[in-house]
């Protein structure tokens, strides 16, 4: 069983993403970073709701200097909407406000007249691995990471609404695998076994 | 074709422990389990599910939380709960039990300071205002507490003051059709439809008695998703064969 460990930062609905990893391993929640276990092989960093919240949460909880460490061991961490946000350089839901910089690049509003905000519902992501059928998939987020290695992107809605980012031992979902039904779980299976 | 895809979204209304069903919220009946009904509707490919609790403010809330965590167990999909939501710690428990987003309606139309103070604490997309449409004379009312009282707003100048705010999504139902099995209110669609300002998705509910009566209603208008109850309690409607009669019709959806 793989051990994975799911970042709370308490303002989330944790619950999905903790049943949805319950089937694919042995899971356990971090309230703050004292929780951490030495066995976790993969760490998951949920989120939901606004940059600057998501940042102080993370500092306050003392989960920054986990998330470094956790990267710069080469284990896996899988990050969702707010959580690959988090992952950039900065927001402009926040300006001013530091993001954790380990992808460099820029999280935007979403501007594309021929999608409504927030993407609310259901779309159609088109993957670069040919093992990644195209899916549909759930998404709730107006805004979007611009990373300045374009290459980064392994996944997207059109051509400017990336949905899938792998960054070395980084994975980021912009939807939500773990509300999108059978395809979002076999999924999520797929990148915690690969 | 719309970049969005329509979702359908099963409608269950709680009192107590029980899924229930009325006809125009009247004379309500006990149909079965909701965590059973929830549970097959996400197995048939239910795009979210919407739980109401008819009765919240009546007998208080226990139940609804118990009902939402043994739902969020085992459904991987949306799930937004509503009725009688008045405050920041209904939020928070139902969060707390699984629920993605929470649907306000009568709270709305009585204090917008409560609809300000959701946003900003939950964020936009947390939010679905839902809006219970009851016809009198030739115009649509906002109705509050599961249609027992009118707030004497009109339906189009409750939109309008809605398309100033950033929300999730917006739910129209009508009153006079729930229950009716014949057909979705084009008129009130209609109503819902022309208010472009709101950018954020638009679902209309109530009447929905067969396939067709999906297929109909998004004639010509901007909407994203369909909710229905009573024909799909009442397996007068099948979640995988209405898609396929949607996308038979050429509307994007879905598809497991």
């Amino acid at each position: 069983m793989i051990n994975i460990g799911i970042l709370n930062l308490g303002i989330n609905n944790i619950k999905s993403i903790t049943k949805a990893c319950e089937e694919m391993g042995k899971t356990y929640i971090l309230n703050d970073a004292s929780d951490f276990l030495v066995k976790t092989e993969i760490l998951i960093l949920p989120g939901n709701g606004n940059f600057e919240t998501g940042i102080k949460l993370i500092k306050d909880l003392k989960f920054d200097k986990l998330i470094y460490d956790f990267y710069n061991s080469k284990k896996k961490i899988i990050t969702i909407c707010l959580g690959l946000h988090l992952l950039m350089n900065d927001s402009e839901e926040a300006k001013g406000t530091k993001g954790l910089s380990l992808i460099k690049g820029s999280v935007k509003k979403i501007d594309n007249k021929n999608f409504k905000t927030p993407l609310l519902g259901w779309y159609d992501v088109n993957f670069k691995n040919k093992n990644f059928k195209t899916k549909s998939f759930f998404f709730n987020n107006s805004f979007k990471v611009v990373p300045e290695d374009l290459s980064i992107i392994e996944g997207e809605i059109v051509n400017d609404i990336p949905a899938f980012i792998k960054y070395k031992n980084l994975y980021g979902f912009q939807f939500h695998p773990e509300k999108s039904s059978f395809q979002g779980l076999s999924l999520l299976k797929k990148i915690i076994e690969e | 074709m719309s970049a969005e895809k329509i979702r359908i979204i099963p409608k269950l209304e709680i009192k107590n422990q029980y899924l229930i069903k009325g006809v125009r919220f009247e004379g309500l009946r006990k149909v079965g389990d909701p965590i059973e009904f929830a549970q097959k509707y996400y197995k048939e490919g239910a795009d979210q599910i919407n739980i109401i609790d008819i009765v919240a403010s009546l007998y208080g809330r226990d139940n609804l939380y118990e009902i939402v965590n043994k739902i969020t167990d085992k459904v991987f999909v949306p799930i937004c709960v509503g009725g009688g939501i008045k405050n920041l710690d209904h939020i928070k428990k139902l969060l707390k039990s699984g629920a993605d987003r929470i649907i306000i309606n009568s709270e709305a139309l009585r204090n917008k300071d409560f609809l300000n103070q959701v946003i900003k604490t939950f964020g936009s997309q947390f939010i679905t205002v839902s809006i219970e449409a009851k016809k009198i004379g030739n115009e649509y009312y906002c109705m509050m507490d599961h249609g027992r009282e009118n707030s004497n707003k009109r339906i189009k100048d409750w939109l309008s003051e809605l398309s100033k705010y950033e929300l999730g999504e917006i739910i129209v139902s009508s009153i006079d059709q729930d229950g009716m099995q014949n057909g979705f209110d084009n008129d009130l669609a209609l109503i819902l439809d022309k208010e472009k300002k709101i950018t954020c998705p638009k679902v209309i509910s109530g009447g929905a008695g067969k396939n067709e009566d999906f297929c109909n209603i998004l004639k010509n208008k901007d909407l994203q998703g369909l909710s229905a109850s009573t024909c799909l309690h009442f397996n007068k409607v099948k979640i995988p064969d209405l898609k396929n009669s949607l996308k038979l019709n050429k509307i994007n959806i879905n598809n497991l």
